[in-house]
C-alpha cells in the first residue's frame, strides 16, 4: 500500500465519521422536536416505541462510529511509520499529536449522556405538569 | 523520501491537523479537487519570468492612488493575524523546489495526492502576480503560503478588490454603516463585474417554531434575507449600491413568528406580543459613498429610502454573534430596531480605527404592510461613535431621538441611547468565536422613568461541522409592551395602572447547528435552540410558568464561513475566480 492509498483511505474514514455524526444530530434533533413539541402526554406504549426505536438507531450509529474511529487511527499510525525518516519533522510530530482514540471515548461519552437524558425525558418528562392537570 | 511522500504526509496533515496549517491553503475552497483539476489544466506554479511581467503589467496599469493601497497592503499585514500566522507557519515547512523551472512541484504532487471529488470546487483561470500570496510582501514566492500550499499559489492580493477608502475592506461593514471586528467576518461571497465588485450574502432558515403556554404558539415558516452589494471606483472615491430584500411578510405572515416576550410593531391595529414582526421585503435600498480627505482620514454619505441610521449596534442578523440564530432579540425594540427605516440620510468621517456618524432618518417604525416603501420621512436624528481598536474589538455609542416611532402612539417621540462591545477571534483554521455585548435604553416622551435592556450573547463556529450559539437578555417591558391589562392581572383590582407598571423579564438561549452538506458556494445546516425565559411571579398567571420555555428546530443555508485570511485572498481571486458545479 502506498502513502497515498493510506490517505485515499483516511479521507473514507472521515467522510464516514462525517456521515454518522450527521445521521447522529439528525435522530436526536428529531426525537428532541418530537418530545418538545407533542401536544398530548405520551403513552406507556409511544414511550417504549420511541425508547426501542431510538436505542437501535443510536447503537447503530455508535458502532460504526466507533469503527470508523478505530479505522482512522489505525491508519494515522501506519502513515507515521510509513513517513518513519521524513524531513517533515514537524508535521509529523502533530500527525503523532492529533490521536483518534480521544475523539473515539467522546462519541462514546455523548452517545451515553444525550441518550441518557433523552430517555429520562420521554419517561419521566411531562410527569410534573401531568399530576398538576390531575390535581385541577 | 521522495516529493511525493512529503507532500502527502503534509495532504494528511492539511486534513487532520487542521489547526497548524496555513488558513488560505487548508479552507476546501482552495483546497480542493477543483483545483487541482484545474491545475493539471493550467500549472498552479507560473514560471517566475511570467509572474515577474503579469507584475509589472499591472504595476503599468495601476491608478495613481495605488500607492497608498500599497502602504496599506503593508498596514493590512499587521491588521491580519491570521494571514500572518498563515505565512509564519509556512516558513516552518522545508523550503519548496524553485517555481521558475515549471516542473511538477511539491504542489503538483499534492494536488495529485489530494484529489478527491468535491462539489463545492473552484476554478481559478487567471495567472496569478506572484508576490501577492505573501501578504507581508517579504518573503520570497517559493516560501510564502501562495507557493507552499497548492490553490493558494495563485491568490491575488485582497487589497486589489475588496478595498474602499483608507483600504478598508468591504468585510469590516456590518448592517448600515456599521463596522464588526476585522477578526470575524459574515459569510459571503465578491465577485467582479468589470469596474464592479459585487458581494452577496443571505441567510435562509426554515424553521418549526414552538412557544409553550397560554401566550405560546407554534409556526412552521421561514425566515430569510439576501442581500446584493455593488461598489466601484467613482470620482476619486468609493460607491457602493445596496440593496437588502425579505420575504418573512409572506413566509412568517405579516403577523411575524411566535416568540415568547417579544413586544415592538403593530398589526390590524394592536401591538404585536409574544411574536417578533417580520422584516419588511424592502429591508435596505440605498447608496453609500466614501472618500479620503488624505491617506488617513476620510469621509462617507449615505443615503436610502430604506436603510439603516447611524444608531445602535450592527443589527442582529448581521452579528457574527447572532447570524446563525434565528430568533430575534427580546431587546430589539430598545437597541436595533431602527435597521428598517424608510429614509435615513447618515455623513461621516471616519480613519482606519474610529468612526463618527451623524444621521436624519424617519423614526417610524415600519407599518404592517411590509412589501412596499413606508412615506419617506427625516424626522428623527441619532449620533453614533464606533471604535475598532484592535483586529478583535468594534466598540459603539450613539444617541437618538426618534420623533413618533410608534403608529399607535403617534405623538410620543423617544429618547434611545445605545452601546456595544463586539468581540471576535479566528479559531482554528474554519473557525470564529464572536461576542457582543450590548446596551438599549430607551425613555418615552413625558416619561421620567427610562427602561433598559441588557444583551450578552456568542455564536462560535467550531470548525466546518459545528456551531454553537447562546443569548442571555435582560429587559424592562412595561403593561403596554406586554399588551397587558387589568384581566391579565385580576389580583390588583384594578388598583394600579397595569400598563404603566413595568416588569424585568429575562430569556437565555442556547442552541447548535450541525452543517449536513455544503454545495457549491452554500452550507446547509441542521439546527436547534432552546430559550428559557423568566417572567416575575406577577406574570406567571399570564404566561403559564415562571419559566415559560421556546424552540426552534431549523434547517439553515448560508454561504459558508471563511476566515478573514481566507476570504481575503479568495476576494482578491475575484477576477480571476469563477465557481462553478462539476
Amino acid at each position: 500500500m502506498s502513502i497515498k492509498d493510506a490517505i485515499d483511505l483516511l479521507f473514507a474514514a472521515r467522510e464516514r465519521i462525517d456521515f454518522y455524526w450527521n445521521f447522529y444530530v439528525v435522530v436526536v434533533i428529531a426525537v428532541v422536536g418530537w418530545i418538545v413539541t407533542r401536544k398530548e402526554p405520551l403513552t406507556r406504549s409511544t414511550r417504549l416505541l420511541v425508547t426501542v426505536a431510538y436505542l437501535i438507531a443510536a447503537a447503530t450509529n455508535l458502532v460504526g462510529l466507533y469503527g470508523s474511529y478505530a479505522f482512522a487511527e489505525a491508519l494515522r499510525i501506519d502513515l507515521l511509520r510509513m513517513t518513519a525518516g521524513s524531513p517533515l519533522t514537524e508535521t509529523r510530530m502533530l500527525l503523532d499529536q492529533h490521536s483518534y482514540v480521544s475523539q473515539r471515548l467522546s462519541a462514546v461519552a455523548i452517545h451515553l449522556g444525550v441518550g441518557a437524558t433523552i430517555l429520562l425525558v420521554v419517561w419521566f418528562g411531562g410527569r410534573g405538569s401531568e399530576r398538576k392537570d390531575a390535581s385541577k | 523520501m521522495s516529493l511525493n511522500n512529503v507532500a502527502a504526509l503534509a495532504a494528511v496533515l492539511a486534513v487532520l491537523a487542521g489547526v497548524s496549517t496555513p488558513v488560505s491553503a487548508q479552507h476546501e475552497g482552495h483546497k480542493m479537487p477543483g483545483v487541482s483539476d484545474t491545475t493539471k489544466k493550467k500549472p498552479a506554479t507560473m514560471p517566475k519570468a511570467k509572474a515577474s511581467k503579469a507584475s509589472a503589467k499591472k504595476k503599468t496599469t495601476a491608478k495613481p492612488r495605488s500607492a497608498s493601497k500599497a502602504s496599506a497592503t503593508k498596514a493590512s499585514a499587521t491588521k491580519r493575524p491570521a494571514a500572518k500566522k498563515a505565512v509564519s507557519a509556512t516558513k516552518k515547512l522545508p523550503p519548496t523546489r524553485p517555481a521558475t523551472t515549471g516542473t511538477p512541484s511539491h504542489s503538483d504532487s499534492l494536488h495529485k495526492a489530494m484529489s478527491k471529488p468535491s462539489a463545492d470546487t473552484m476554478k481559478m483561470d487567471a495567472p496569478h502576480t506572484g508576490q501577492a500570496s505573501d501578504p507581508a510582501g517579504k518573503m520570497p514566492m517559493s516560501q510564502s503560503a501562495g507557493a507552499s500550499m497548492p490553490g493558494a499559489s495563485r491568490v491575488h492580493s485582497g487589497h486589489d478588490m475588496m478595498s474602499g477608502p483608507l483600504s478598508l475592506t468591504m468585510d469590516r461593514m456590518g448592517s448600515g454603516t456599521t463596522w464588526i471586528p476585522d477578526a470575524v467576518t459574515v459569510p459571503s461571497r465578491h465577485r467582479m463585474f468589470g469596474a464592479w465588485e459585487v458581494m452577496a450574502h443571505g441567510f435562509v432558515f426554515a424553521q418549526y417554531d414552538h412557544q409553550s403556554g397560554p401566550r405560546g404558539d407554534d409556526q412552521l415558516g421561514s425566515l430569510n434575507w439576501a442581500m446584493l452589494m455593488a461598489s466601484r471606483e467613482l470620482a476619486g472615491g468609493h460607491l457602493q449600491a445596496r440593496t437588502m430584500l425579505s420575504l418573512d411578510p409572506g413566509t412568517v405572515t405579516s403577523r411575524g413568528y411566535p416568540l415568547l416576550l417579544q413586544t415592538g410593531e403593530a398589526f390590524d391595529g394592536e401591538p404585536l406580543h409574544d411574536r417578533q414582526h417580520p422584516h419588511d421585503f424592502f429591508m435596505e435600498v440605498g447608496l453609500l459613498y466614501q472618500r479620503e480627505f488624505n491617506p488617513r482620514i476620510a469621509w462617507s454619505l449615505y443615503a436610502a429610502p430604506s436603510g439603516e441610521p447611524a444608531l445602535g449596534p450592527v443589527a442582529f442578523m448581521h452579528r457574527p454573534s447572532a447570524m446563525d440564530n434565528p430568533a430575534a432579540p427580546l431587546s430589539h425594540h430598545w437597541q436595533d430596531a431602527t435597521h428598517v427605516s424608510f429614509g435615513v440620510v447618515t455623513a461621516g468621517i471616519f480613519t482606519r480605527r474610529w468612526q463618527l456618524e451623524g444621521s436624519v432618518f424617519n423614526g417610524r417604525e415600519p407599518d404592517e404592510h411590509r412589501w412596499n416603501f413606508d412615506p419617506i420621512k427625516l424626522d428623527s436624528y441619532s449620533g453614533r461613535v464606533t471604535a475598532n481598536p484592535t483586529n478583535n474589538w468594534s466598540l459603539t455609542a450613539g444617541y437618538g431621538y426618534l420623533k413618533s416611532p410608534e403608529e399607535l402612539h403617534p405623538d410620543e417621540p423617544m429618547h434611545r441611547i445605545t452601546a456595544s462591545a463586539l468581540h471576535g477571534r479566528v479559531i482554528g483554521a474554519d473557525g470564529q468565536a464572536a461576542s457582543a455585548l450590548v446596551w438599549g435604553v430607551n425613555r418615552h416622551g413625558g416619561d421620567t422613568k427610562p427602561t433598559h435592556t441588557f444583551l450578552v450573547e456568542n455564536e462560535t463556529i467550531l470548525d466546518k461541522r459545528n456551531t454553537i450559539f447562546g443569548r442571555a437578555e435582560l429587559v424592562q417591558k412595561t403593561g403596554e409592551d406586554l399588551a397587558l391589562d387589568e384581566s391579565s392581572m385580576p389580583v390588583l383590582n384594578g388598583s394600579v395602572d397595569v400598563s404603566e407598571m413595568r416588569f424585568n423579564v429575562g430569556a437565555m438561549q442556547l442552541g447548535y447547528i450541525r452543517e449536513l452538506a455544503r454545495r457549491r458556494w452554500a452550507t446547509i445546516g441542521l439546527g436547534a435552540g432552546a430559550t428559557l425565559n423568566f417572567v416575575p411571579k406577577s406574570l406567571e398567571d399570564v404566561y403559564g410558568s415562571r419559566n415559560p420555555v421556546g424552540t426552534f428546530f431549523f434547517l439553515r443555508v448560508r454561504p459558508f464561513h471563511l476566515n478573514p485570511g481566507v476570504m481575503q485572498r479568495m476576494n482578491g481571486m475575484g477576477t480571476s475566480r469563477r465557481v462553478h458545479v462539476d
